[in-house]
């Protein structure tokens, strides 16, 4: 199976979360369905250059949150059951508390409310269309 | 449900190493788990190399021991230990086929197609004398020797000095690879990008003396820089110069940063406290880190 | 453990072999020019040392002593025995990991090694004897070699000289980490200088110094000579020679071995 993660280990970033997020995130987009197998720890590590420890953490709480489930022996494998809404969900948190941290970083650089939501609303005209879903990339 | 702990692979218990009136090592009492990778970091003259050779018995500690998966050092562990030392301990007059002869009647384990292997890996022609290598193709062949084995525990002092960069990411793979298959590695090193990808514990000498250690991956997620820039010059914070959780403080002009441990609340707090204009806070990487460790308390740009 | 001198000291025979079989060939080649073979016979082994040299005349009417072959073969092969004698301090070059990481004790490990080097030094004595003779067979003259009174004291003299010197070389190079050549280079010179002044009658304290050392000094059992004079060996009977010589060997080794183990890198 070809590398579908990327991570970055020089950034301040943990890599297990970086694996987690991309996982989850996979998930909830349907990269990867349910039932589909994972890469085995081992063979992750060494795909990527790292610690094959750091996989098998990123891969415990993946299935402490029911993203994955593995077997002794039979490898992980995508929850069959409601997988893809748990990751959703948890990528959700990520992205409510990166926008709440961009907001709270706005507000102390001395922006007023009205001034945030003019600029949320831009970058929402930017990227989602209409009626909710996201946008085709603009080439801007 | 009991939880059986493992003896560490490696634990060093309170090692002290003098020469003369220096001290190379003082008192450092760290344990490697069994199936880690585990980085040691710190500038030149650390105690690095010399903590290396007190535990494998090439130097006479001051005080302190070394035990092996609750052992102490005996020859038979050689059976399944492997040591690659920052000068390749290998003998000129001798070729590459030579040293691979040596080894293989040496050691049980040897395993020949894997030493093959590792050859071809590097590139390396058996035939020459080890004089005539260069010093890459030398830590190269130290480490075909050091690996060839499948050792459980490998003790490799800067594994990677005169490789070219394909070549140090062959030993990254051999490294990782190896403790995907169980075995401990414990390595020094000047490259901290190393240590960032193929390591999960980490301990920082610094003159000898341990100033820092842990998981790769806590250490990045508990060590914070709450940067803040203010108005006039940036005030000085008592509190933070007394605070544990605080390794340093820089201050230039309006801008201060604090590298904190842990959640940094009372730091942010107090920052917070002396109306600065913005404040963030950032991730450390372990550069961020090492730095901050080895670093002074107070520094000023 | 102890492979790695094997295969030093492999080397060090195939040379000497191929050596002492160009020698054979070129002296069969210039045995024409040489001119007739039953005339004076002289085989000469040069150690520059104050009555320390073994030289034997033949004519055609003279009978020669074995001893004579095992006295240049024990010089031949107590340079070998100087030569590896430093074999453990090659090793404290920064080599002491590869030596040390292994699966047996340092002891094994330096007695191993010693005891090949040993071997190989024995090897070299033989091969001497057996090329003496052979260079003497080329001269048709092994009709003249007889097997007299003190052969047997001779031979183990001699071996034991190598061996005597070899552990000498390593007692006092073990924990050198630089310099081994030199030192055993120059302890050549030292002995041979003390054999000198063990000659020389030194009045009073001098004297039993000079004695006193020379019990410890292999080269002066090595003496050699014909004339029926009293012979410079530091004790009366051949018995305690030979015992001093073994002692002074297995003296030698040990202490090289305690120094050795000790080492740090």
């Amino acid at each position: 199976m070809p590398a579908i993660f990327t991570v970055d280990p020089h950034t301040g970033v943990p890599i297990y979360l970086q694996l987690i997020e991309q996982v989850k995130r996979s998930v909830a987009l349907g990269v990867l369905a349910p039932g589909e197998r994972l890469p085995t720890v081992k063979q992750l590590a060494t795909d990527l250059t790292i610690n094959p420890n750091t996989v098998a953490r990123a891969y415990r709480d993946l299935e402490r949150d029911g993203v994955i489930e593995t077997s002794v022996g039979r490898g992980s494998f995508v929850s069959q059951n409601g997988a893809g809404d748990r990751a959703a969900a948890a990528l959700a948190d990520v992205a409510s508390s990166t926008v709440d941290a961009a907001v709270r970083e706005a507000k102390s650089m001395g922006l007023k409310r009205g001034q945030v939501r003019e600029i949320f609303s831009k970058a929402l005209e930017r990227w989602y269309s209409p009626d909710g879903d996201a946008k085709e990339h603009n080439r801007s | 449900m009991t939880i059986q702990l493992e003896a560490p692979a490696i634990d060093i218990r309170s090692l002290t190493k003098s020469y003369g009136t220096t001290v190379a090592v003082n008192n450092l009492s760290v344990a490697i788990p069994k199936g880690s990778i585990f980085g040691l970091l710190g500038t030149n003259g650390a105690g690095k190399t010399t903590t290396f050779k007190c535990i494998l018995g090439l130097a006479q500690p001051t005080s302190g021991q070394a035990m092996f998966g609750g052992y102490p050092l005996r020859p038979e562990l050689f059976e399944s230990m492997s040591y690659m030392p920052e000068q390749p301990a290998l003998y000129d007059c001798f070729t590459g086929r030579d040293h691979i002869d040596i080894s293989r009647h040496s050691f049980a384990k040897f395993d020949t197609a894997r030493a093959q292997s590792l050859v071809d890996l590097f590139g390396l022609d058996l035939r020459k004398k080890v004089r005539a290598l260069s010093k890459g193709q030398k830590s190269a062949l130290a480490l075909t020797l050091a690996f060839a084995t499948r050792p459980e525990i490998l003790v490799l002092d800067e594994p990677s000095s005169g490789l070219d960069p394909v070549h140090q990411r062959n030993v990254l793979d051999l490294m990782i690879d190896a403790a995907a298959g169980g075995a401990t590695v414990l390595f020094s090193s000047h490259q901290i990008g190393q240590v960032e990808r193929a390591a999960d514990h980490v301990a920082i000498l610094h003159r000898g003396s341990l100033v820092l250690q842990g998981l790769v991956e806590d250490l990045k997620a508990e060590e914070k820089i709450v940067e803040a820039t203010f108005d006039g010059d940036a005030p000085r914070f008592g509190e933070l110069d007394t605070n544990p959780n605080v390794r340093r403080v820089m201050r230039q002009g309006r801008l201060i940063r604090a590298y904190v441990t842990g959640t940094g609340d009372g730091v942010v707090a107090a920052i917070t406290a002396a109306s600065p204009t913005s404040m963030r806070i950032l991730d450390q990487n372990l550069e961020d880190i090492f730095l901050a460790a080895v670093g002074g308390k107070q520094d000023v740009l | 453990m102890y492979y790695k001198e094997w295969l030093r000291v492999r080397r060090g025979l195939i040379i000497f072999v191929i050596t002492l079989a160009v020698l054979l060939t070129l002296h069969v080649l210039l045995l024409p020019i040489m001119g007739p073979s039953n005339n004076h016979l002289v085989i000469g082994a040069g150690v520059q040392s104050a009555g320390h040299a073994a030289r034997a005349q033949a004519s055609a009417t003279d009978l020669f002593p074995l001893s004579v072959f095992f006295a240049i073969a024990g010089v031949v092969a107590a340079i070998y025995a100087g030569i590896y004698g430093g074999s453990l301090s090659e090793e404290n070059d920064g080599h002491l990991a590869l030596a040390w990481t292994k699966l047996v004790s340092r002891t094994r490990y330096a007695l191993g090694t010693m005891s090949v080097d040993l071997a190989f030094v024995a090897c070299i004595f033989v091969l001497t004897v057996l090329f003496a003779a052979a260079i003497t067979a080329q001269h048709g003259a092994l009709r003249f070699l007889t097997i007299d009174r003190d052969a047997w004291f001779n031979l183990a003299r001699f071996v034991l000289l190598a061996a005597a010197w070899f552990g000498v070389s390593q007692a006092l190079t073990a924990s050198l980490k630089e310099r081994s050549g030199t030192v055993r280079g120059v302890s050549v010179a030292i002995a041979a200088i003390f054999l000198g002044l063990g000659a020389a009658n030194l009045p009073a304290h001098w004297g039993a110094l000079v004695k006193f050392v020379n019990y410890f000094n292999p080269l002066a059992y090595a003496t050699y000579s014909d004339v029926q004079t009293q012979p410079l060996y530091p004790f009366a009977t051949w018995g305690l020679n030979l015992a001093a010589l073994a002692a002074i060997a297995a003296l030698g080794v040990t202490l090289a071995l305690v120094q050795w183990r000790r080492l740090e890198t």
